[in-house]
């Protein structure tokens, strides 16, 4: 939630961060990706076992 | 040569990890005198430079344990926890916290024997936007070679420390540039390893998955020291090969958006790719799969929206707390939507996949860190220009190893440098091109004043 007293700052800051998004390459197939690093990065180390978030 | 014990004790001498380590097997220094030194040099410029936020000068004196780094004072970035010591991040919102116990990366350091000497200046929570807004609980660090200038960050005093000999080696975290971008800076060396090797557990999180610890030294030569004795590793042997028959490949183009390096950065590059040519590498010009500037672009994206989901609950009960910078950062990655996030991590999937078949072809990729010499600290766009404008994410993104080294100094003697990337797990590659590189230049002979 973004405190209301940053709300017009939060709005200037998000259409800069839109913009920089929508330079982003979107013409992937269309089909399931393989494994996403951000899953890997937050359920967890496969050589270590540890699952810190799952 | 060994330096004479006394010298050691100077200011206008500061030894590397491998100098010390020499002279104390040769048993011409102490390790007592080692770190007395450290000390005096944190006494001396610590007022100015800003760049030690906690010493814990007693407990580097007592440390009297054995190992293959025994006598190598040290610092650490005050986002990890050291057991007693205060970790606040440089942040409001963590005043008056002391860690309870050791980041594992702290225990094994402490294994090796090698005297903590404290905490090291960060920027708020390890981020920021680039701009500095002189508003957190410490005064920001200040670049030796002119203390006008920013150090690089957010890992701030962590080559500081190194450049200045107060420590001898230092510890930071680096997400999108935080150990490599302080390591350009102030003319030290910055390595990542492959994502794992070294934990970031006990670190303060930045993003969840591109956050990674590395070590500043003064040479390539004293970073494979220090990673050979904390993981075992033999990148000091297979560093020392030589660069004969690796194959380099050469990214000048940071892509569209971006601007060219600045000129005495190329310069210099070129005089350094001439050096690794005569040392028998095999010097090629290539394309990543995505230029610099798309990863940068899906870096920052990636990176808002996971600080922000990280610190989402202090950013709406306590924003008032937090610096400008970090608060900038949060409530621009609360403007993330989701389709966006995954239009990064799709690019960051694709990337990574082709950086291993681009791999099938390549040792090393040598391009540019920072495409800036070090800004005026404060003045913008200058200071977030420096941090903003890299070719640093790629190896981000993909989890790529990466060192970033001093290549000369520019007219106005501020350090110049380059960046190397390589394959997961392939870091002897990265090794043996910037060892070489140091040992056939003598860029290392020069200090700040």
């Amino acid at each position: 939630m973004i405190p209301p007293q940053y709300a017009a700052r939060a709005a200037e800051l998000a259409k800069g961060i839109t913009i920089i998004a929508a330079r982003l390459p979107r013409d992937w197939p269309k089909e399931h990706p393989p494994a996403n690093p951000a899953c890997e990065a937050t359920t967890g180390s496969a050589k270590t076992g540890e699952q810190k978030y799952g | 040569m060994i330096t004479p014990v006394h010298t050691y004790c100077m200011q206008s001498v500061i030894p590397t990890v491998a100098g010390a380590l020499t002279v104390m097997a040769e048993g011409s220094a102490r390790p007592e005198e080692i770190l007395e030194a450290c000390l005096t040099r944190i006494a001396a410029r610590n007022g100015t430079l800003h760049a030690v936020h906690y010493l814990d000068e007693a407990g580097a004196r007592a440390m009297h344990g054995t190992g293959p780094l025994t006598g190598i004072p040290w610092g650490i970035k005050d986002n990890f926890d050291v057991a007693g010591l205060p970790c606040i991040a440089n942040s409001r919102l963590r005043a008056g916290r002391i860690a309870a116990t050791d980041a594992p990366l702290v225990t094994m350091l402490r294994q090796t024997g090698a005297p903590l000497l404290g905490k090291l200046a960060t920027w708020e929570y390890g981020t920021g936007t680039g701009a500095e807004h002189f508003d957190l609980p410490n005064p920001p660090a200040r670049n030796p070679w002119d203390t006008a200038r920013f150090t690089g960050g957010s890992s701030t005093g962590a080559g500081v420390a190194v450049a200045t000999g107060m420590a001898l080696f230092a510890i930071g975290s680096d997400t999108t540039g935080s150990v490599r971008l302080p390591a350009a800076a102030t003319g030290c060396c910055g390595v990542l390893m492959t994502p794992g090797v070294l934990p970031m557990a006990g670190g303060l999180p930045n993003t969840y998955s591109m956050d990674r610890p590395g070590p500043i030294t003064w040479t390539a030569e004293d970073a494979a020291i220090v990673l050979d004795a904390v993981l075992g590793t033999q990148l000091r042997a297979a560093g020392s090969a030589g660069a004969k028959g690796l194959r380099v490949a050469v990214v000048r183009d940071p892509g569209p958006g971006l601007p060219a390096a600045q000129a005495e950065l190329a310069a210099a590059f070129e005089a350094g790719l001439s050096v690794l040519s005569r040392l028998g590498a095999r010097i090629t010009d290539a394309k990543l799969p995505w230029p610099a500037s798309t990863c940068l672009d899906a870096a920052r994206v990636i990176g808002a929206a996971e600080s922000a989901s990280i610190h989402e609950d202090e950013l709406h009960k306590t924003p008032e707390l937090m610096g400008a910078a970090l608060r900038d950062k949060l409530l621009a990655g609360m403007g993330v939507s989701a389709v966006d996030y995954l239009a990064a991590q799709r690019l960051r999937r694709a990337f990574t996949d082709a950086m291993e078949r681009f791999w099938d072809a390549h040792d090393v990729v040598l391009c540019f860190g920072t495409l800036h010499l070090p800004p005026r600290l404060g003045v913008e766009p200058e200071s977030s220009n420096y941090t903003m404008e890299t070719m640093l994410t790629p190896a981000s993104l993909a989890g790529l190893p990466a060192l970033v080294q001093c290549t000369g100094f520019s007219e106005t003697g501020l350090p110049l440098h380059w960046q190397m990337m390589t394959r997961q797990g392939n870091e002897a590659a990265m090794f043996r091109a910037a060892m070489a590189f140091e040992g056939a230049t003598d860029w290392r002979s020069r200090r700040p004043a």
